[in-house]
């Protein structure tokens, strides 16, 4: 599970000022930094007040408060490189034990 | 289309818009057919319909978002020759344009506005494409006369996954809503990119999950989120009904 913290209007962050609240949560397993920071996380018996002034209760929600096709670009190109990386580690990997 | 009017008689029109400061006054008021009801305080100057944000507002500008789809749709001209879609009305407050609710009074009664995507047995075919489920061997939905059940029988892999077979443009909606009754474990209300099961934490991108046991209402925060996403319910050990599912 990843760790993040969230503040006091409950989004998301990968490291704590010393003022959030730790939570583990699955649905941030494998994200970047920037999909995550991207987010809000209520947890369940809070109550968020949007922007608008809509307001929401009840279980816990995860909902993105930047626009969702930044952060989805920005997970695309974190799994891009990760998997470049990976390719890359493969092949000097291989490289080695032919020679 | 773009529709623009500051008031003024005399007419070809088959509607008119009124504000109301409350939705108490709103719902005493009794008034005739196609009347659009704005609750707000800031003195409306003027109205449009338009499917775009308008360039150039004057503070109180009421903006009716139109689409092509609306719980509302009406013609706007005396010779049904316009069917407009109301889907959203926004009101141009300080220096932005802020969410105001609008409701039209349509065969005696005020309807909000909504996009319904399940609506007590009828699955809205027309936006959704109809609904169909992922279930693990342990789990049942039903697609009943008018809800939705999901079961289980305790077995293995005991989730049951509702979903709509389109995705669904959530572009302009800032709320998803459901009405459900639980009677177990934790169910979610979800969009996702790709529907494979129980765990889509790869594909998910909003969801928020019931409290408790009984009959609710999830209420799903998608103001920041744009484009076409699959809407479902899913849940491990599932034993609960869905009502009624919409966006507004």
């Amino acid at each position: 599970m990843k760790t993040v913290y969230i503040d006091s209007v409950f989004k998301c962050h990968t490291s704590n000022d010393g003022t959030m609240i730790a939570v583990e949560e699955e649905f941030f397993n494998n994200k970047c930094d920037i999909f995550i920071e991207g987010f809000r996380l209520k947890p369940e018996g809070e109550t968020l007040v949007r922007e608008d002034g809509a307001v929401f209760s009840g279980g816990k929600m995860i909902t993105p408060w930047k626009s969702i096709s930044e952060l989805e670009d920005a997970q695309r190109e974190y799994e891009r490189q990760k998997l470049a990386d990976a390719e890359n580690a493969l092949a000097i990997l291989l490289g080695g034990e032919s020679e | 289309m773009i529709f623009n009017m500051t008031g003024g008689g005399g007419n070809p029109l088959n509607f008119q818009v009124k504000t109301y400061p409350s939705e108490t006054e709103l719902k005493a008021d009794n008034p005739k057919e196609n009347t659009i009801g704005v609750i707000t305080t800031t003195t409306m100057t003027s109205w449009v319909f338009s499917a775009t944000e308008p360039k150039e507002p004057e503070v109180g500008m009421v903006w009716f978002n139109t689409g092509n789809l609306s719980n509302v749709e009406f013609n706007a001209l005396k010779k049904n020759t316009l069917q407009v879609y109301p889907i959203k009305a926004k009101q141009y407050v300080g220096d932005k344009f802020v969410d105001v609710t609008s409701m039209t009074s349509q065969g005696g009664e005020w309807h909000s506005w909504r996009v319904y995507l399940y609506k007590a047995g009828d699955q809205c075919n027309d936006i959704t494409g109809g609904w169909t489920a992922i279930d693990g061997p342990g789990g049942t939905t039903n697609f009943n006369a008018t809800y939705i059940n999901c079961v289980t029988d305790g077995s293995n892999d005991r989730y049951a996954t509702p979903y709509t077979k389109n995705k669904v443009n959530v572009t302009n909606y800032s709320k998803l809503i459901a009405e459900i009754l639980e009677r177990d474990a934790e169910t979610n209300l979800f969009l996702a990119s790709a529907v494979t099961g129980y765990n889509m934490y790869g594909s998910m991108v909003a969801t928020i999950e019931a409290s408790d046991k009984g009959s609710q209402t999830l209420e799903l925060d998608i103001a920041s989120i744009t484009g076409e996403y699959h809407i479902g319910l899913t849940a491990y050990t599932p034993d609960f009904d869905v009502m009624n599912v919409w966006m507004e």
